[in-house]
């Protein structure tokens, strides 16, 4: 009898369970998510000065992310949340799903940016998927924010691609200046240095945000502030940015503690 | 884009893993058949395998030796999953099991619970076994292998008259070594259903 009751407990078991026929997948139940989330943004008849939330390099920290969502839906005044990539480790179709999971839980839409991990295994295929182009443009309360892919070793060297971000930052479509939302540090210089200070240099360029270092920055490069959002699945850290009449402030938080914090010291070239 | 050969280290380096772990499972095999008094059918396998699930594919086929009575099974795995909205898959799942526990008779046999351990290996795009060198040092863990665990049970019989010897279904929970990591390290998002994959199954002995 007892062996019996085994028996049925493992096929309740195995039938619970799905049949997942591999870790290495691409396919998405949800598409296009920050094309939807866009539309849900510029939908917003929204008055107040513009407020974003950034984070960045989440990586498998699901459950503190999942913590977090709750702490930004309880921020006042949140237009939109960017999360600056490294939604996964490797890439897998499991983790993307996961990440997922938690963003689903804000109450402000939520635009991510492709991260170095995020482009390894299938998860070039499976960022398409689930949240479309690597590079994308919109804007909102008179900024024009610009997020892009940047990671060049795992794009041989192809991203980010210079002739749409110049043509980006060239028509800034009424917008007063333009925002830099990507995953790779722009001062690294092993990147795509010269290109990104050209671009900021020529262009009337507000602000900079990025994620992939661990530690948290903020700071001015070539008088353009830079916010380095710093690994969260390390540090805990996201950032509350605020603009009015051109001004940005700025409120570090972690664990649903914010302060508030001014421009450092210029940032050097990182190595 | 990650372009740069990456097939020539991969399939090397699954040829090693076939045949590190391949010559020692054809050494058991030869040892038990020669314990059983008979020669060794090397390189013959002893069973084939089709299968669905178990993260080796949509469709797998495989091959796979059998030792101390069938208590010891080694089995390397072919699987496919097509493309839809994505890329299409291709895996090599090598797996050893553990099957000691036997119930019923020798005409039908019941293996109520099994376990094991496998390494699960793909390619393409974006997978590698060892780190591009455009890489810094420790940038990335290998993306083309990942290890799996499984528990299963099976259950067959003898078929008088039959091309095979002992025709066997079976099911199998299968758990991948970064899943398992997750559901330890985010108990709260991250289900027992997100890590565990089912599989189904068709078990030929020659």
């Amino acid at each position: 009898m007892r062996s019996r009751a085994d028996a049925l407990a493992f096929v309740a078991l195995a039938l619970g369970a799905c049949m997942d026929p591999t870790p290495f997948g691409t396919e998405t139940d949800e598409h296009d998510l920050n094309r939807a989330n866009r539309q849900r943004l510029l939908a917003k008849t929204s008055s107040g000065p513009l407020r974003f939330v950034a984070i960045g390099d989440t990586h498998d920290a699901y459950d503190e992310l999942l913590e977090t969502v709750d702490q930004i839906n309880s921020i006042a005044g949140v237009d939109f949340v960017v999360h600056v990539g490294d939604v996964t480790n490797f890439g897998l179709l499991k983790e993307f799903e996961w990440t997922q999971r938690a963003l689903s839980g804000l109450t402000a839409p939520v635009l991510v940016v492709l991260g170095n991990h995020d482009a390894i295994s299938s998860g070039k295929d499976v960022y398409r998927n689930l949240y479309g182009a690597f590079d994308f443009a919109f804007v909102y309360k008179q900024h024009k924010f610009v997020l892009f892919n940047s990671n060049y070793l795992e794009f041989s060297r192809e991203a980010p691609d210079r002739a749409w971000v110049s043509a980006q930052l060239s028509d800034l479509q009424g917008a007063e200046s333009a925002i830099l939302v990507t995953h790779q540090n722009l001062r690294s210089v092993d990147g795509p240095v010269a290109f990104c200070e050209s671009m900021i240099q020529v262009n009337p360029v507000s602000l900079v945000v990025h994620g992939h270092l661990e530690d948290f920055a903020l700071g001015e490069w070539n008088e353009v502030p830079i916010l380095q959002c710093s690994t969260f699945q390390k540090t805990g850290i996201y950032t509350v940015v605020t603009i009015m009449n051109q001004a940005a402030t700025f409120e570090v938080c972690r664990a649903g503690r914010c302060v508030a914090r001014t421009l450092g010291r210029p940032l050097e070239d990182a190595p | 884009m990650n372009s740069e050969g990456p097939l020539r280290p991969l399939a090397l380096a699954c040829a090693l893993l076939v045949l590190g772990v391949g010559a020692p499972a054809a050494r058991v095999h030869a040892q038990s058949a020669r314990a059983r008094g008979g020669p060794s059918s090397f390189p013959l396998p002893d069973f084939a395998k089709l299968q669905s699930g178990g993260y080796s594919g949509t469709a797998t086929l495989g091959l796979g030796y059998s030792a101390f009575e069938d208590r010891l099974n080694v089995a390397f795995l072919y699987g496919y999953v097509p493309a839809s909205s994505g890329r299409s898959v291709q895996s090599l799942h090598f797996l050893l099991s553990f099957r000691a526990i036997e119930l019923g008779s020798r005409a039908l046999r019941w293996l109520p619970f099994y376990t094991g351990l496998g390494a699960l290996c793909t390619w393409g795009d974006g997978y590698f076994l060892i780190v591009p060198k455009r890489y810094p040092t420790g940038y990335y863990y290998p993306t083309a292998l990942r290890f799996t665990a499984h528990i299963g049970s099976e259950l067959d019989w003898l078929l008088a008259n039959s091309a095979f010897h002992r025709h066997g279904v079976y099911a199998e929970l299968t758990t991948l070594d970064v899943f398992a990591f997750e559901y330890l390290k985010n108990p709260v998002l991250v289900d027992v259903t997100d890590i565990v994959s089912t599989s189904l199954g068709y078990r030929a002995a020659f």
